[in-house]
């Protein structure tokens, strides 16, 4: 296997709140290769948003990352200085927010709100910065780049401001960009648009991508492989196609029942997953998933599943391939 | 602007006809004959009818005169020319100070949130507001004044004067900007944008200050905006305790003695500052917020 760019082992991240520990990644592998992209699925509670901004070192009291190694090119971020964290952020890792209308600053002009990423990390000069900015708007798909680029957040569309976005992560050219739910926010017609253009830019640039969703369909235009997470583990790891033509893990069985099928005969109903999403703060005993899990066996309210790898890429965590 | 100015001239004006007490025996003295009284009412118009009175006053006022000081008989104009730029000179210092102090604290305190020092700076903010003028200003005039012989006592003079008024008063009111510079940068240090900042790698006062601040100072200015045009209006307690003779103090004498035209001149330019505070405020709200257009 080719070095990884980033990698994580074993991320825990616990929120110490008053009503006790909530343990909202708890245990989380990947790697990630260059020009690799990952899409990470699961219901919203699951740990998705959670792990990036692990990644990014963006995790604020009462959070704290317990344990764990995050490995950008073999250096571990966790053990980095803050100082040397602002490197790294914005530069080798950029993010890509849910909501484009609340994410970018709104008494900023966009040209500022992306040049001063590029002056600061490239020590460049400000007008310098400015001209990169433009350059990436209309890299981005902006119309009339040179007037918007002097405008302000308000003045734009959500398609507009999450271009905007997507023009400030990719302004350093980071090695790994996280994008959370980019489209979530966004009508039908401009998802489409957003998902095709950082699909295109992920090839021109060669960023790694982790593409955080809920939704599979997002998944299977735009990643690789893909994580299913599940009370913040994974629960299923493979490429795409095996998750989604035989993927083994109850749960993914469960979210892909629920999806509409094209194909499907009109009286085909769809299938929700029953119950909720367990209390992070107060994990059952055994598998996270058994209360819901329609398989489940005696051994999965006892003890929890080890995972297991049923071949070099398929991973699972449960106990129906325990043995 | 000017309807609001019409109602506050309106207002002042009758409040003085409901006071008890005839201005004419305050200016003659205790010992004034009938006929004494008689004739400085008839030379005031003070027999008059209230609507004969304020149209009088009105009129002239249009022409930008006061009228003339039942006390000192000066022009209340004149005496207004004197006072005022003495109480700017010590509202500006005050409105300096707050600035100076109260929002660097109130920053601090928002991004120390719920650690020791915000709860410091919460609590001592609340001991400054609690704290009355006057005990303040006697306790810094009685150590910094009297004990060290810092600085002067009282009287109006250069920075060396101001400094203890000013800080006096700024005690107090700088807690004021502290709690809403506080406040407001609480709501959007938890924004979505801050963490936008952040995930740029930007340093944390960059985020802080260009981010987070720029977006929060609507409240601040706002709330500068109507100090500034208190400030104006005169330091009643704090001119009286360091003699300083601004219009704070030329109220107090011309309501003790009932002196019509200078308290009506006094409250007029107390109002009129307010409106203009207000005024400027609106202007500088669509200079830093592009979100705000007239």
């Amino acid at each position: 296997m080719a070095e990884p760019i980033l990698e994580v082992k074993d991320l825990r991240t616990y929120f110490y709140t008053e009503a006790g520990i909530v343990k909202a990644v708890n245990g989380v592998n990947f790697r990630l290769e260059k020009g690799q992209s990952l899409g990470v699925v699961g219901e919203s509670g699951s740990g998705k948003s959670i792990t990036a901004l692990s990644v990014m070192g963006l995790i604020k009291p009462p959070g704290k990352v317990v344990s764990g190694e995050i490995l950008l090119q073999g250096q571990n971020l966790l053990k980095k200085s803050r100082k040397e964290l602002e490197k790294i952020r914005g530069n080798d890792i950029a993010m890509i927010f849910q909501d484009p209308m609340t994410s970018l600053n709104p008494v900023l002009r966009v040209g500022e709100q992306i040049a001063e990423a590029v002056v600061l990390h490239r020590k460049v000069k400000r007008k310098e910065g400015w001209n990169v900015a433009l350059e990436m708007l209309k890299k981005v798909g902006i119309p009339e780049a040179e007037d918007r680029i002097r405008r302000f957040p308000h003045e734009m569309s959500g398609g507009m401001r999450q271009r905007v976005m997507i023009a400030i992560a990719l302004s350093c050219n980071p090695k790994v960009l996280i994008a959370d739910e980019p489209t979530t926010a966004l009508d039908v017609t401009i998802q489409a648009q957003i998902l095709d253009l950082i699909r295109l830019l992920q090839k021109d640039f060669e960023t790694a991508t982790i593409m955080i969703t809920h939704d599979l369909g997002v998944v299977a235009e735009v990643c690789k492989n893909v994580m299913v997470m599940y009370a913040g583990q994974p629960v299923e790891y493979s490429d795409v196609t095996t998750v989604l033509e035989q993927p083994k893990h109850p749960y993914t069985w469960g979210l892909l029942s629920s999806l509409p099928k094209l194909n499907a005969s009109e009286k085909q109903r769809l299938t929700p997953i029953d119950g909720m999403p367990p209390d992070l703060g107060n994990l059952p005993e055994g598998c996270a998933f058994a209360p819901r899990c329609p398989h489940k066996k005696p051994v999965c309210e006892r003890q929890e599943p080890a995972g297991k790898w049923l071949n070099p890429g398929h991973f699972v965590r449960c106990h129906l391939y325990e043995a | 602007m000017i309807i609001t100015l019409f109602f506050i001239v309106l207002i002042a004006f009758v409040i003085n006809f409901v006071v008890p007490g005839n201005p004419a025996r305050t200016i003659a003295g205790p010992k004034a004959s009938p006929e004494v009284i008689k004739a400085i009412e008839e030379k005031y118009d003070l027999n008059k009818p209230v609507y004969v009175q304020f149209e009088h006053y009105f009129v002239n006022l249009l022409h930008g005169d006061l009228g003339i000081s039942y006390r000192t008989n000066e022009t209340v104009n004149s005496e207004l020319r004197t006072a005022f730029p003495k109480t700017m000179y010590l509202g500006f210092s005050v409105f300096f100070l707050n600035v100076l102090i109260g929002v660097p604290t109130g920053i601090y305190a928002a991004i120390k949130r719920s650690k020791f020092m915000d709860h410091v700076i919460l609590i001592s903010s609340l001991v400054g507001t609690s704290a009355p003028t006057f005990w303040i200003g006697y306790i810094l005039l009685f150590i910094v004044g009297y004990k060290l012989s810092l600085l002067p006592i009282g009287g109006y003079g250069g920075i060396s004067h101001v400094i203890l008024p000013a800080l006096t008063v700024s005690l107090a009111s700088a807690a004021g900007y502290v709690r809403v510079v506080r406040t407001s940068m609480l709501e959007v240090l938890g924004t979505d944008y801050v963490r936008t900042a952040e995930a740029k790698g930007l340093s944390q006062s960059t985020v802080i200050l260009k981010h987070a601040f720029r977006s929060s100072v609507i409240p601040l200015i706002t709330y500068a905006g109507m100090d500034l045009g208190t400030l104006m209006g005169g330091l009643i307690v704090t001119e009286g305790i360091f003699g300083w003779p601004g219009i704070g103090q030329m109220a107090v004498t011309a309501i003790n003695y009932q002196d019509m035209p200078t308290i009506m001149g006094v409250v007029l330019v107390a109002a009129v500052a307010v409106v203009i505070a207000n005024f400027v405020v609106d202007i500088i709200y669509a200079l830093v917020d592009p979100r705000i257009s007239y």
